[in-house]
């Protein structure tokens, strides 16, 4: 099997997420993400490729929390791309959305054009404490200052898995989970191949009745599709009183 | 008058002829020598200790990978530690005065701090293993290193280098492969 034989997809199970963050931190240990200080996010200029977004429904104590886990979408109809003069991002056989470091000179056109603020544009030289620096991965380019970076999918991993099957004749989603899959403890969200209609993730795509796309009105045909099914007491009635006290 | 503003075009014109057949014989005289060119290229650090690579692969016919042992299975072909250099240097040699670094090294504790011949341009993920896999002899990058005293980079390892081998093996081109 080759690249061009995969279609990487991710679904997000909204049900089961506790919003507890450990995507958030695998994410930026693998991937080489730079330590947001209290500055980084008063300038909001913080960088997250995954973030947890929270909300409430009610007033206290009746109130209800729901967690949103945003990455990039990797759209199919991506607005990030046809914007950059450069060509640094691109779309690749496998329908990730990658971004080219060596290429990007930081017009941040495509940051301004993404619907789901999941691109993040390095206003500064990222740096990591003395010891830190033998955490960094290898596998992966830490970015200079005035270029643009976002959720890659893991793509280190994918590169490896690939090469993996390969050589051994298996299939690549065997031998690799992304870091904020891999990291979640409910199981929330599952990453696989969406050409293959026996793989967990294209059956959870294929339930109609909990699965959407975030913003599928402005058409960006997103590879992540998110599940919400499960009725949750209303905040603020009996049930939710009832079950604060 | 009319002389002088004739003679100085001349000069010049000599000039311009003088510099690009300069730059000519400096070409030929470089280009010729192969890994004599990039030598002169890419400066050559140099080693705390010499590695004759000539005298191990060619005259005692060891494989590249009996010392480079992870070239075919990891990101690195990996730098052999002093104490594969021992595996056989316990016995072999063991009078050299070459190998005084090497032997202090080794009753030290301390690695030798081998300096990296060949550069890769920045934000590059190049790994070993998929081209060993695929079939490809080390002389193909690395050049004939049997017959190098001091190891050189011979190919110019550039991105033009690298996707010209790739489209003509077929292998992927697409910006991921090699930057990500």
């Amino acid at each position: 099997m080759t690249m061009s034989d995969y279609k990487w997809g991710m679904a997000v199970d909204i049900d089961a997420c506790t919003g507890c963050q450990a995507c958030v931190i695998a994410c930026a240990a693998e991937n080489n993400l730079p330590i947001n200080l209290e500055r980084d996010f008063t300038e909001r200029r913080a960088i997250a490729w995954i973030r947890i977004e929270r909300y409430w429904e009610g007033e206290y104590p009746n109130v209800h929390a729901y967690f949103l886990p945003v990455l990039c979408q990797h759209c199919g109809n991506a607005p990030c791309e046809p914007v950059c003069p450069v060509y640094a991002t691109y779309h690749n056989p496998a329908g990730l959305n990658v971004q080219v470091y060596n290429r990007c000179v930081g017009t941040r056109y495509c940051a301004n054009n993404c619907p789901y603020h999941a691109r993040f544009f390095n206003y500064r030289r990222p740096t990591w404490p003395e010891t830190f620096h033998n955490y960094l991965n290898p596998d992966v380019t830490v970015r200079e200052r005035g270029i643009m970076e976002k959720c890659t999918f893991c793509i280190q991993r994918i590169n490896a898995a690939v090469r993996i099957a390969k050589r051994t004749g298996t299939d690549a989603p065997d031998h690799f989970m992304t870091a904020c899959e891999q990291a979640c403890p409910t199981d929330a969200l599952t990453f696989g191949n969406l050409n293959d209609p026996n793989s967990r993730v294209s059956q959870l795509f294929a339930d109609e009745s909990r699965a959407y796309t975030l913003q599928e009105a402005i058409g960006t045909e997103p590879n992540i599709r998110y599940l919400k099914g499960v009725a949750t007491a209303k905040a603020g009635s009996d049930e939710m009183a009832a079950a604060a006290h | 008058m009319r002389q002088r503003m004739g003679a100085l075009p001349l000069r010049v014109v000599g000039v311009l002829i003088a510099i690009p057949l300069a730059l000519i014989v400096i070409g030929i005289v470089a280009f010729s020598g192969g890994s004599a060119a990039l030598g002169a290229v890419y400066s050559v650090p140099e080693n705390e200790m010499e590695f004759p690579h000539d005298q191990h692969v060619n005259s005692l016919a060891i494989e590249c990978e009996f010392c480079h042992r992870a070239a075919d299975t990891s990101r690195t072909a990996t730098v052999p530690s002093v104490e594969q250099c021992m595996f056989c240097h316990k016995t072999v040699a063991t009078a050299n005065p070459n190998l005084e670094p090497l032997r202090a090294a080794w009753e030290s504790g301390e690695p030798l701090n081998w300096i990296r011949q060949h550069r890769l341009p920045d934000h590059t993920q190049f790994r070993h293993e998929p081209h060993i896999t695929a079939g490809f002899e080390c002389t193909e990058c690395h050049g004939d290193v049997g017959s190098m005293r001091q190891v050189e980079q011979v190919r110019i390892l550039k991105m033009g280098d690298c996707v010209g081998c790739h489209k003509e093996n077929s292998a992927p081109t697409t910006c991921s492969t090699c930057h990500s």
